[in-house]
């Protein structure tokens, strides 16, 4: 029996290679391109902003970076290692936060903050890193650890999960308001340079971050853990193959990447001076933007995209906004780190450095 | 008619990053020949499916198929206009039943629509009687038959191949794309399915490009061979001609200095078989 | 006491793996001091279950004992070891939870964890002097242990009616109010008189629910067994199940509002409109696969267009009547729905959850904005949209808006059903599971993906547009991202996929929060939770449907059920 395949139907095609939709995303390209150009010329022309104020707005970008570079390498590192969305992970640096408050408030009060600044803060800094892993190793244990082997959406649920889980736990047990981090002196000091005044707070925010992403760059690039964690990386059966035990890479990688949560929770604090439940998540998703940006799995990529998604934030406003005379353009700084985030995840999924993941998930 | 040309790539090349998986592969198959593409792993045997069925878009040059330039239009356009293919590593709609994947596959030449459906109208539900119907012809003609409703991940190996050219079939394509329909089956089943693939070409009129590991199925079964190696064309002709061509044998067994001599004439031997 | 109890089984202590049960024990405690720290124990124990003898904070503490109970006892020892390892594992749940309430008051916790207060650590030990709440809490432990581990060995056909009837006869204590609104002053006042008393529930009327709930639930259990025997043998009785199903959940959402006032109609009203966005989320990620979380930009499109066409408001742009505007609210919103989409074409999977999200927030952010402010009237919103009425019949209370709501779920529910098995649902389940394949066959990705993106986009729309007149107002702040999350969170508890699971995800997790100010406080806690375990255990949600269910167990690596056996022997 022939199957009958009825007479040729074939709608003569007319076969376009451009689509209505490639046109549309072109003209999305153009118009971001378009409002970001007409704006800066605009607020140029304007000269509202000295130089000294771009100064204060670029050392701000990079402080504000330097927080999103931190979170964004546990994005980074775990979905590198898992392939997973990693949701929690800014809550993962509101537990830290959280943690450095009561340090911070429990010297403030004694005045030990006040009179040893160093001491202090070196306690603040491992307290908050010492929970932020912690609170990463118990998720990883208890809610991501079932999903080693699943592909699709479910992690990813499951993730979003973890994320309300601690964020409203963290609201059960401290409450929903928000708390002011202590103030002390030396915080607020200010350094003169060349005529600028720039906050000490902000640049010992960048320099501290430097210091711990080299830290992290030589541990990932030179220890044993670090060689195995990115074998894993690059491919977890191969890894599992050459006698790697891939369970203790993705416990070692939530380590490192909470630790670095823990970081930005305290950088977090300096810059923002309050803590409050909800503070991990807007940065958090903002940071996978940046981690994608830079090219997901690749570290210098996460620090790379970190610091240029800060740079925008920060600059944003003034440098795009305010030239197109859009009234109150700091309430939209949010609107320009996700549009951002959008148009990497549409037009460059693979980011500026990461080739190798790309081309896996495509 | 017989040496009418359906498709035809010119110069096609296609780099993945600093690897060129193709470079300037021109090919044309006559319509219903059987033509098969052959070549060690990695010659590029696959991608030249993925390129000729627009899943990757070629770098450069030109594919034509059926009148129509199709190098870089979407994948579904080419399936429209009468293209369609199986794969390697077979990927049913693992998780519905055998019925619903060839119905997945009838797509194109269903009428109904999404108004339609809702509001199900007559014309809707004669449409999807016809499309039953149809199914369960196909699926009769790969020997399936009383199998519909089993979920595709569970029958077995040598029904899902079968499902799946049904599949594409069922898109009522000119020309079929089949990637390695043997892979993976013993002896009995190959030949079953080298019976099924000449019984497709003759009984459906379809032209079928091949993709096969093994000589002895190539000798058999096709009109005309083209062999790749590293991403290039370094033979065509008719299977008598390819099977003595030195570039070949030297392909397959490597330039020599690993392999001693008996092995590689013991080799020739069963591709000479 | 409790010494007594341990003693009992000690013989066969000696294979009761102490490491484990320890372990598991010491967990549980955990759970309980969780449940303290969070502040749900010392919330629950404000409502009782029993009057006078149990409230629901002492319930779900005793559950958790149970739990430690039965996880530690292992079916493969013998019962005696089993008993042992509950009894062990409960005690030092107990002693756990217990030792917590000892440390509050020397340690001064509550200046870091402000639920950790002296009403706790009493609560904690039973209100009795510390050390014999110690061990009468330790003793509690330790039945409620051996409880579990008794459990665990009761067969199935046993089992299931004793947690139902337990499930019964903790409902009838925790919605008492409602209960007895509904038997006063009819024909079943004797029966309230029976196991009411004014504050809840009385010890004989729980006794006399339970043992009632456990003889209906054996026999049901009973019956339903044989007819899934039944069943079985019947090939395709499954779509005629999840329609008798769907038709039982539709009568219940009917019948509702007449067992209570204005109050259950609110409620009701807010149950209803998140059933109609699940319907369209669910035609979004349950069939077409494409996971959305800013699918209440949707919702905020249907709503601001209403209000901005109804209301008597400076804002408003016309003065339209609801049954004119809520179309072209509807329209607006697919219109939006297909903007939204078409940049997220090409991305896939877990990107573009992230993409949505960030869509969604870029909304939100702009419409509180001082940029949008003269259209859209910033964080103040529109107000005074009127309410909408038929033949002069006015929708004004909210039970009259949650028939219209329903009404309005019930078609989105039916087009949902026919594309499900239609081209366009075949199509969308082909991208679901292989976008390369599914345009290799034909599929245009761009029209499907858009007309899902559309469809969905347009029954939240409509969701939104009931919202405006429901609350009579719009303000930026009814659209966070969270709803977007209990959107989600609703579809995947009630199961992807599946019609009957949309209501029943929704009843639980909008409805329940609602009506228990207990849920209500911590629902996002429970949200969270509620993912995490859905997605480990029971992927496929409470109903699931028949293809997500397969998907979702493929996914996790299970081994694939056997093929229908009708099927084989052809």
């Amino acid at each position: 029996m022939a199957v009958q395949i009825p007479e040729d139907r074939l709608k003569i095609a007319r076969l376009s290679r451009i689509s209505i939709v490639d046109v549309l995303l072109w003209a999305l390209r153009i118009g971001v391109l378009g409002v970001v150009i007409a704006g800066t010329i605009g607020t140029l022309i304007n000269g509202r902003y000295g130089w000294t104020q771009w100064v204060d707005f670029v050392v701000f970008g990079l402080t504000l970076g330097s927080i999103y570079a931190q979170i964004a390498l546990g994005y980074t590192m775990v979905y590198g290692v898992l392939r997973l969305i990693n949701f929690a992970h800014g809550d993962f640096m509101m537990s830290g936060a959280f943690s450095a408050f009561f340090v911070a408030n429990a010297f403030y009060r004694s005045g030990f903050l006040e009179s040893h600044p160093v001491p202090a803060l070196l306690c603040i800094l491992i307290t908050s890193m010492i929970v932020s892993t912690a609170v990463a190793l118990l998720a990883e244990r208890f809610a991501y650890r079932p999903f080693r082997r699943v592909v699709g959406l479910a992690p990813l649920i499951c993730a979003i999960g973890v994320s309300f889980f601690l964020q409203q736990t963290f609201r059960g047990m401290f409450g929903s308001s928000i708390r002011a981090y202590p103030d002390p002196s030396w915080q607020r000091a200010t350094i003169s340079f060349l005529g600028i005044e720039v906050q000490a707070v902000e640049l010992l925010v960048i320099g501290l971050a430097v210091l711990f992403m080299i830290g992290l760059y030589l541990i990932v690039q030179y220890t044993k853990m670090g060689k195995a964690m990115r074998a894993v990386a690059e491919d977890g059966d191969a890894a599992a193959l050459m006698g790697i035990d891939v369970d203790k890479v993705v416990v070692f990688t939530f380590m490192l990447g909470g630790a670095m949560a823990g970081i930005a929770g305290v950088f977090y604090c300096f810059v923002y001076k309050q803590v409050y439940f909800y503070m991990g998540f807007t940065p958090g998703i903002k940071a996978f933007g940046a981690a994608v940006l830079g090219g997901i799995g690749s570290i210098p990529g996460a620090v790379l995209g970190g610091f240029f998604l800060g740079l925008v934030e920060s600059v944003g406003p003034a440098l795009f906004l305010d030239g197109l005379g859009i009234p109150g353009p700091y309430q939209l700084r949010d609107v320009i780190a996700f549009t951002l985030l959008i148009m990497v995840l549409i037009f460059r999924p693979n980011g500026i450095l990461g080739e190798r993941l790309g081309k896996k998930r495509a | 008619m017989a040496h009418d040309t359906i498709l035809l790539t010119n110069k096609v090349c296609c780099n993945f990053g600093g690897l060129k998986a193709l470079s300037d592969l021109d090919l044309e198959i006559i319509e219903n020949s059987i033509h098969s593409l052959i070549g060690p792993n990695g010659a590029g045997k696959t991608t030249a499916f993925n390129v000729i069925s627009q899943n990757i878009k070629p770098t450069s040059g030109e594919i034509w198929f059926r009148g129509a330039r199709i190098d870089g239009v979407k994948p579904h356009q080419v399936a429209e206009i009468g293209m369609s293919r199986t794969y390697q590593n077979i990927r049913l709609f693992a998780n519905v039943t055998a019925i619903e994947n060839i119905l997945v596959g009838m797509h194109l030449h269903l009428r109904s629509t999404w108004w339609g459906s809702i509001f199900n109208t007559p014309a809707t539900r004669a449409d999807e009687k016809r499309a039953h119907d149809e199914a369960l012809r196909l699926l009769e003609f790969v020997d399936l038959k009383g199998r519909g409703d089993i979920i595709a991940r569970n029958l077995p190996y040598g029904d899902q191949r079968r499902l799946e050219i049904a599949r594409a079939l069922a898109a009522q394509p000119k020309l079929l794309l089949l990637d390695e329909p043997t892979a993976g089956m013993n002896p009995h089943e190959i030949s079953d399915m080298m019976d099924f693939i000449r019984k497709v070409r003759d009984e459906v009129g379809v032209t079928i490009l091949l993709i096969e590991h093994q000589m002895r199925i190539v000798m058999a079964l096709s009109d005309k061979v083209t062999v790749l190696d590293h991403g290039q064309k370094i033979a065509e002709g008719l299977p008598k001609e390819v099977q003595g061509n030195p570039a070949v044998i030297e392909a397959y067994l490597g330039s020599g200095k690993l392999v001693p001599k008996k092995a590689r004439d013991a080799a020739r031997a069963t591709l000479n078989a | 006491m409790s010494i007594a109890i341990l003693k009992a089984p000690s013989v066969s202590v000696a294979s009761v793996d102490v490491a484990r049960t320890l372990r598991m024990g010491l967990l549980l405690g955990g759970v309980g001091v969780y449940l303290a720290a969070v502040g749900i124990l010392a919330m629950f124990n404000e409502r009782w279950i029993i009057v006078g003898l149990l409230t629901l904070g002492y319930g779900v503490l005793g559950l958790v004992y149970l739990v430690a109970g039965m996880i530690s006892a292992r079916r493969g020892a013998g019962l005696m070891t089993a008993l042992a390892s509950g009894i062990l594992s409960g005690a030092i749940a107990g002693l756990t939870v217990s030792v917590l309430g000892l440390v509050i008051g020397p340690f001064s916790l509550q200046s870091v964890f402000t639920q950790l207060n002296g009403k706790l650590a009493d609560s904690l030990a039973l209100g009795l002097a510390p050390l014999s709440g110690l061990l009468v809490m330790l003793g509690i432990g330790a039945v409620c242990g051996a409880i579990g581990a008794i459990l665990r060995f009761t067969p199935l056909t046993v089992r299931r009616p004793l947690v139902i009837a337990a499930l019964v006869t903790v409902t009838a204590g925790l919605f008492q109010e409602l209960i007895q609104i509904m038997l006063q002053d009819g024909p079943l006042t004797p029966v309230q008189d029976l196991i009411y008393e004014w504050e809840g529930l009385t010890a004989q009327g729980a006794a006399i629910v339970f043992v009632v709930a456990f003889i209906l639930a054996l026999i049901g259990v009973q019956i339903s067994r044989r007819r899934a025997r039944a069943a079985a043998a019947k090939a395709n009785a499954d779509s005629g199940q999840s329609l008798t199903k769907m038709g039982m959940i539709f009568l219940v959402l009917v019948l509702l509002p007449l067992m209570g006032g204005n109050y259950i109609g609110q409620v009701l009203l807010l149950v209803g409109l998140y059933i109609l966005m699940g319907m369209g989320l669910n035609l979004e990620v349950g069939l077409a696969g494409l996971l959305d979380l800013g699918f209440v930009g949707f919702f905020a499109v249907g709503a601001y267009v209403t209000a901005l066409l109804t209301a008597n408001h400076p804002m408003a742009i016309l003065h339209l009547n609801f049954w004119v505007a809520m179309p072209i609210a509807v329209l607006a919103s697919v219109v939006v729905g297909v903007l939204f989409g078409i940049p997220v074409l090409g991305v896939r999977g877990d990107y573009l959850a992230v993409a949505t999200m960030g869509l969604g927030e870029i909304v939100r952010v702009l419409v509180v904005s001082d940029a949008a402010k003269p259209l859209l009237g910033g964080p103040l919103g529109i107000t005074q949209v009127p309410k909408p009425a038929i033949f002069g019949y006015g929708l004004t209370t909210p039970i009259q808006l949650y028939y219209l709501t329903l009404v309005a779920s019930l078609v989105a529910g039916l087009i949902a059903w026919r594309l499900e098995g239609s081209r366009l649902g075949r199509a969308w389940m082909a991208l679901r599971d292989d976008e390369d394949v599914a345009a290799a066959l034909g599929i245009d990705r761009i029209e499907c993906k858009l007309l899902a993106y559309g469809l969905g986009a347009a029954f939240a729309g409509l969701a939104g547009s009931i919202f405006a007149v429901m609350l009579a107002s719009v303000y930026p702040s009814s659209f966070q991202l969270v709803v977007s999350i209990n959107v989600l969170a609703l579809i995947i508890v009630g199961g992807m996929g599946s019609l009957p699971g949309v209501a029943i995800g929704s009843l639980v997790l909008i409805g329940l929060p609602e009506l228990l100010r207990e849920f209500g406080e911590y629902r996002y806690l429970f949200y969270g939770v509620a993912l995490i375990f859905m997605m480990q255990f029971r992927p496929e949600g409470l109903m699931p449907s028949k293809v997500r269910k397969r998907e979702l167990h493929a996914a996790m690596g299970e081994t694939s059920e056997p093929a229908v056996p009708t099927a084989r022997a052809a």
